[in-house]
């Protein structure tokens, strides 16, 4: 596959626009937590106007940053900080390995299709205290973080024997390794909604997108992961699909941006069609062929805009297409960062900051009390469950359940 | 229904999109980044320095019938900047923020340099003549405040003896956004409360502008009930969460209305339909599309965030290539920074006619295209202090404008 | 305060080396300077601590003095260099005779060096003009000079000088034809100090001084202009192959690059201004050198001026010799108690201090041996916090409230660390030249303030007026932001201007 380099990205030019505005500093749900970490605009720009080549990286702190993007989209200038911090990370791991529970987690995608074919072990062990107890002393995952539980059935099977109606339009469905092992419901529901808006979903042979792997700076791997991906979905589009439809957003960000411009590969064409659901089913909307059918439905939401959605430069197209479904109420949270972060709220280190940044989140909720809290984001919806108690969904769930059949 | 679209999303593009919306468009605002409400006070400057040479003037609304022409505030129209203002008001106080000021008259706000500044709507928390204040109070520590040169400044000012305190924070070695946090906490503002009552009871008393994010009035209330006195906001360097008080209220209107909000998207480019603006092309990191729109506000603001860039020698317009009004050959900066008569670059802008459409050569450069705020030609924000002021009244005629109801 | 061995007027590199070798010999000395240490021609240039190189063809003592003096600053000095080490490219267009001279020429004075290829050479520095057809390897060297001139007046205050800033001597105090002390003005007054030798070393701004005691000193001034980028382009020194023109040369400092230099007679140190036209030719000679300076980000601008000894009228300043003189003004001039040292530049100041410092001793009638070309500057103490990697390093240990500038990582800690060393009318100039605050992309626009605030706290600004302080400190920055205000730096300077005169109304003086 082709891919264009319009301008290979170097650390070391990138902070030359930043005019020290501090914006960064203020959108660092991080650095508003916590004094170790030097906040986004020292982290990023600044800091790295001092790394020399060849000289030793500097502190661990580099790992505070939790990859959530706002920094970068807050900058006037189009500095990219939070990338630039994942070069950093980069190098600091190059030279200082990584931890046992970020080696763990960033491979989740190796394990979890093994937890799932034991879910009926899995989910249970995931829940006792004494797992949890031995898996944060052995393994450096925070016992109190939230964790998934394991499907019966994979998404993988489903769409295996899944027949999608031929449609006058076509996508091939990126549905991430979460949606797959954990959360097969979400991948149903929106396949249901495509198909019921005359879409024919395929689903090509799909890896993990390495969103976890560039957040810890492990480039090597999830360059290797990203070439099996791109030949996959260049096939589905010869075949006809117009657009790759992806459920999660940061499975989005890494395949249309990290992939690009951090692992330096460049942008491809295949990429350059990668959009979220709800931009899909706008954009139909827009061209006036979304016709879907909605049956009452009573439904207090708040709905959450993920961090990478947000990067993903869309906005969210949710909350306009759920406001049309005769009953459903939904306000936008707007409140902020879940604290979550990919694998950030997981690890032991980091788990206790994820969960003091998603307190404004939780608050606001508590504040609501909507019956249901909806984000596209499968790491916002398991932490917002975890710190509120509240039910989380993906929209497309809510979208599916109102259709009318 | 009418499809709006609004490139930017400071003071201006906020506004413009909530009127848009409000006037029953379908709204969407995009934003390269999330406007940069961070750096100002969170005071709304209507105008104080009308002349580069000349006074500041004590009545903005009388000043501002004055004007030449070419002022956005001219080609709008006195009236317009008081519906806009009043419009504003009322808006942000159902989100907790009073705005006080009717625009014929100035408040005198002290500032973190402990100097007087002079604005048009000031916030509640600043809203106090600083002759009154009895006390300089620090919180942190922060290095964007030093309650001795606060109170050095006013003494001078005054000609009162201004006493100064030191309130330390728990966690005080963190920056702005985690000290106000911080403060925000109730246990952390009842002991703010009993310290003040402690060493400052009854007094009013100045302090860095750290309240929270939410609830500041609130929060400032319930401390005040503690000690018996008044508590002053002081603005200072960014970041500066009043701007960012002022940030969220506009959201949050924006929001609850059904204003989608795309950010971390650049506008790049026209979508030319001859005469007409289809829509822009916008960019996110490398990759390009296109967003259609039956309007497009531009509200990019100026030098600071883009909306207008330059080169050795000439400033541009990125999206359209818009004409600006900056003579060639004359310097970007006169050769004292601190010139009272302000710098050439940073009163440029992009000419419009009564109806805020970008002009070339006399006549509108699209039928559709309409311009609000910093970006605009004829006027001096910076120098003038009237940048506030210009972005909420312009913001409030293009938005309407743009959805197709009279301003 | 007022008897003393010898004074010394002049705080640049001179001055400060001339007052640590004569206080090392036990000699009493008073260094008198008008602004701030460095704040002439020490300061603004370009930091090069030569390998002798650049004049192996055309002046081989130069280069002798050049090689020799590298080596002894490097040891004495550890703290003040970074050990680069530096790079002579041709480029297409190059008189190719000129490598093979300038390899004689460094064979000659002493100088190592080695070819290497062009490959080799892109491969150490990969943002060089990858059209380069020959490269050298020398043993050149990045010095910052404020520090070096601040470590020399540490070492003479160690050792017994007394340094006073901001102190302008008005006239000489004469006995007869003889100058026997000095009349200068600080924040409080007039003082008098009076000493049997009276040297000097004030450069640019010694020709009015000397003429007070009758004496003439030929000088010529040469102005050469700098421009600081934003990033560093190379880890080395960047030399072009060709004899010594037009910015030709291309500095690592700390984390900036320094492109240089122009050279320009003018007839006043004061009031230097960056000609459009010089800035084209650095811009345009440096994107020669280095493609990336082309679109990069550049900081600010500034001139010194080369003061050279002149003693007929020779007009082209690269023409002159860079050596320097000792001018014994009772057997020159019939002024006894006069000394002068002209001439020179930044890698031999200590050579030229020793020399001074002989002569001084000679009419003093001591005979003490100069020992600084083995005497570090630190002699044990530990030596203050500069390079590049040890500030970022900085980042662990500072919590974000305590980093006052930072664009340089100057933590609160190591502006009180100097605040001892203040004199006189407090300047935020005065922590700019010993921290790097303020220098870095913004130039000052959050630190000024905080600095001011630390002042302030510190009781340092002693009743004068906080705006008045900042705002001068502002407008002076900004000269040598002027010359370069496009692009980014535009962008930070339209920023600028909203905190200091839209927020905080500094250019109404704040009073509204």
């Amino acid at each position: 596959m082709k891919r264009f380099i319009p301008e290979p990205r170097r650390p070391e030019t990138l902070f030359d626009p930043c005019i020290k505005c501090t914006i960064c500093v203020s959108a660092c749900p991080v650095a508003q937590t916590t004094a170790t970490f030097p906040g986004p605009k020292q982290a990023g720009p600044d800091a790295q106007r001092f790394r020399g080549r060849g000289e030793p990286v500097e502190g661990p702190w580099i790992n505070l940053c939790s990859g959530c993007y706002r920094c970068q989209v807050a900058c006037p200038a189009d500095v990219p900080i939070a990338e630039i911090n994942l070069f950093a990370k980069q190098r600091y791991a190059a030279e200082k390995g990584r931890d046992v529970a970020t080696e763990l987690l960033t491979h989740a995608h190796w394990f979890n299709p093994w937890g799932q074919r034991f879910h009926w072990f899995a989910t249970p062990l995931l829940r006792m205290k004494w797992a949890r107890w031995l898996a944060e002393k052995l393994f450096g995952v925070d016992r109190r973080a939230p964790l998934p539980t394991f499907a019966r059935e994979s998404f993988r099977t489903f769409a295996r024997r899944h027949e999608s109606p031929r449609a006058k339009h076509k996508v091939a469905y990126f549905y991430g390794c979460f949606t797959d092992s954990n959360a097969p419901e979400v991948g149903r529901a929106v396949v249901k909604v495509l198909e019921a808006a005359g879409v024919e979903v395929i689903f090509p042979v799909q890896q993990c997108c390495g969103a976890a792997l560039i957040g810890a700076g492990n480039f090597d791997r999830a360059r290797r992961q990203d070439a099996a991906n791109l030949a996959a979905f260049e096939q589905a589009l010869d075949q006809g699909a117009e657009a790759i439809v992806v459920g999660s957003p940061s499975c989005a960000l890494a395949l249309s941006h990290e992939t690009g411009e951090v692992l330096g590969l460049g942008h491809s064409a295949v990429y350059s069609r990668v959009v979220d659901l709800f931009t899909y089913l706008h954009r139909l909307d827009e061209a006036g062929e979304l016709n879907l059918k909605w049956k009452e439905t009573p439904l207090h939401a708040a709905y959450h805009e993920a961090c990478h959605l947000t990067a993903l430069g869309f906005g969210a197209h949710a909350p306009a297409l759920l406001r049309r479904i005769p009953g459903v109420q939904v306000r936008v949270l707007d409140a902020g960062c879940c604290g979550l972060a990919g694998t950030y709220g997981l690890k032991h280190k980091t788990a206790d900051l994820a969960r003091q940044i998603g307190a404004g989140v939780a608050r606001r909720v508590a504040e609501w009390r909507p019956d249901v809290v909806l984000s596209e984001c499968e790491g916002c919806r398991m932490q917002i469950e975890h710190l509120t108690g509240v039910p989380a969904k993906h929209p497309a769930e809510v979208l599916a359940d109102a259709l009318v059949e | 229904m009418r499809r709006v679209l609004v490139i930017g999303g400071g003071l201006a593009g906020l506004t413009a999109a909530i009127e848009a919306r409000e006037a029953g468009a379908e709204v969407a605002l995009l934003q390269a980044g999330q406007g940069v409400h961070h750096l100002f006070s969170g005071c709304i400057d209507l105008l104080a320095y009308p002349q580069p040479d000349g006074p500041a003037v004590e009545n903005p609304l009388e000043a501002i019938a004055r004007l030449a022409p070419e002022h956005p505030y001219a080609k709008i129209g006195g009236d317009a900047v008081v519906r806009a203002m009043v419009g504003f008001q009322r808006r942000v106080t159902e989100h907790g923020l009073t705005y006080l000021g009717d625009g014929r008259h100035q408040y005198r706000v002290l500032t973190a340099m402990g100097t007087l500044r002079l604005t048009g709507l000031t916030p509640l928390t600043m809203a106090v003549d600083p002759a009154q204040i009895d006390v300089v109070c620090s919180i942190g520590p922060y290095r964007n405040f030093s309650a001795g040169l606060v109170a050095d400044g006013l003494s001078r000012l005054t000609k009162k003896n201004v006493r100064t305190l030191a309130f330390e924070v728990a966690q005080g070695e963190l920056d702005a956004m985690g000290l106000a946090a911080k403060l925000a906490e109730p246990a952390e503002s009842a002991r703010f409360g009993d310290f003040l009552a402690r060493e400052a009871r009854g007094l009013t008393v100045a302090i860095p502008a750290l309240l929270g994010l939410e609830n500041a009035e609130e929060q400032k209330r319930s401390i005040e009930s503690r000690f018996g006195g008044v508590l002053v906001e002081v603005p200072g360097l960014p970041p500066s969460i009043p701007g960012l008080r002022l940030m969220h209220a506009l959201r949050r209107i924006a929001l609850d209305r059904g204003v989608r909000i795309a950010q971390n998207v650049r506008a790049v480019g026209a979508l030319d339909g001859g005469g007409v603006l289809r829509g822009v092309k916008v960019r996110v990191a490398d990759l390009e599309r296109e967003e259609t729109a039956d309007a497009v506000v531009l509200a990019t603001g100026h030098l600071v965030t883009g909306g207008v860039v330059s080169t050795r020698g000439a400033l541009r317009e990125p999206v359209f290539d818009l004409p600006l009004s900056f003579p060639a050959g004359e310097s970007f900066f006169r050769s004292r920074f601190l010139d009272r008569a302000g710098h050439p670059a940073l009163s440029c802008g992009v000419i419009v006619d009564s109806s805020l459409r970008p002009l070339r050569d006399q006549s509108p450069v699209y039928e559709n295209l309409f311009a609000c705020g910093d970006i605009l030609g004829g006027f001096d924000p910076y120098r003038e202090r009237s940048g506030g002021g210009v972005a909420l009244s312009t913001a409030t005629v293009a938005g309407r404008l743009a959805a197709g109801v009279a301003r | 305060m007022d008897r003393f061995d010898a004074i010394v007027i002049g705080g640049g590199i001179t001055g400060c080396g001339v007052a640590r070798d004569l206080a090392l010999r036990g000699v009493g000395v008073l260094l008198l300077e008008q602004h701030d240490l460095a704040h002439g021609a020490t300061g603004r240039c370009h930091g090069l601590l030569h390998s002798g190189v650049r004049y192996a063809v055309k002046d081989p003592i130069a280069a002798q003095e050049c090689i020799s003096e590298n080596r002894i600053v490097r040891r004495i000095a550890p703290h003040c260099v970074e050990l680069t080490g530096g790079l002579v490219i041709e480029l297409p267009g190059d008189d190719p005779a000129y490598y093979h001279q300038l390899r004689r020429g460094c064979d000659e004075a002493g100088i190592e060096h080695r070819a290497l290829s062009p490959a080799d050479a892109l491969e150490l520095e990969p943002n060089l003009n990858p059209r380069l057809t020959r490269a050298l390897s020398v043993p050149d060297a990045s010095v910052d000079p404020f520090l070096l001139s601040q470590e020399n007046a540490r070492a003479a205050e160690r050792h017994g000088a007394i340094i006073r800033t901001h102190s302008a001597v008005i006239d000489f105090i004469r006995d007869g034809a003889a100058v026997t002390g000095v009349r200068f003005a600080d924040d409080e007054g007039e003082h008098e100090a009076r000493a049997p030798v009276t040297v000097l070393a004030a450069g640019g701004w010694g020709m009015p001084l000397a003429a007070k005691a009758g004496v003439r000193v030929g000088l010529s001034l040469s102005k050469g202009s700098l421009v600081i980028m934003n990033r560093r382009f190379c880890d080395r020194v960047i030399n072009r192959c060709r004899l010594p023109a037009d910015a030709d040369l291309v500095i690592p400092n700390g984390p900036t690059s320094i492109i240089g230099t122009t050279s320009i007679t003018v007839a006043s140190p004061d009031g230097l201004v960056i000609e459009p036209r010089e800035l084209a030719v650095l811009l345009a000679e440096g994107a020669a050198l280095a493609p990336g300076f082309a679109t990069a980000r550049a900081l600010r601008s500034y001139a010194g001026v080369r003061p050279l000894f002149q003693e007929s009228g020779d007009a082209d300043g690269r023409g002159i010799t860079r050596g320097f003189f000792v001018l014994n003004h009772a057997t020159r001039d019939g002024v006894p108690g006069l000394v002068s040292i002209v001439g020179g530049k930044l890698t031999t100041y200590r050579l030229m201090a020793e020399k001074t410092a002989d002569q001084v001793c000679e009419l003093l009638g001591r005979r003490v041996a100069g020992r600084t070309s083995d005497t570090p500057l630190r002699e044990g103490e530990p030596a203050p916090f500069y390079h590049r990697y040890e500030r970022l390093a900085r980042l662990a240990t500072t919590k974000p409230g305590e980093m006052v500038c930072e664009c340089e990582m100057v933590p609160r800690e190591a502006i009180r660390a100097i605040l001892s060393e203040l004199h006189g009318r407090p300047d935020l100039a005065d922590v700019q030249h010993r921290t790097r605050l303020g220098m870095g992309p913004c130039q000052g626009g959050l630190c000024s303030y905080r600095g001011l605030a630390l002042l302030h706290d510190e009781g340092l600004l002693a009743g004068g007026s906080p705006a008045a302080v900042i705002t001068r400190f502002l407008d002076q920055r900004f000269g040598g932001i002027a010359p370069v205000l496009w692009g980014d730096q535009l962008r930070e300077e339209a920023l600028n201007y909203a905190f200091y005169a839209t927020l905080f109304g500094l250019d109404r003086g704040g009073d509204a």
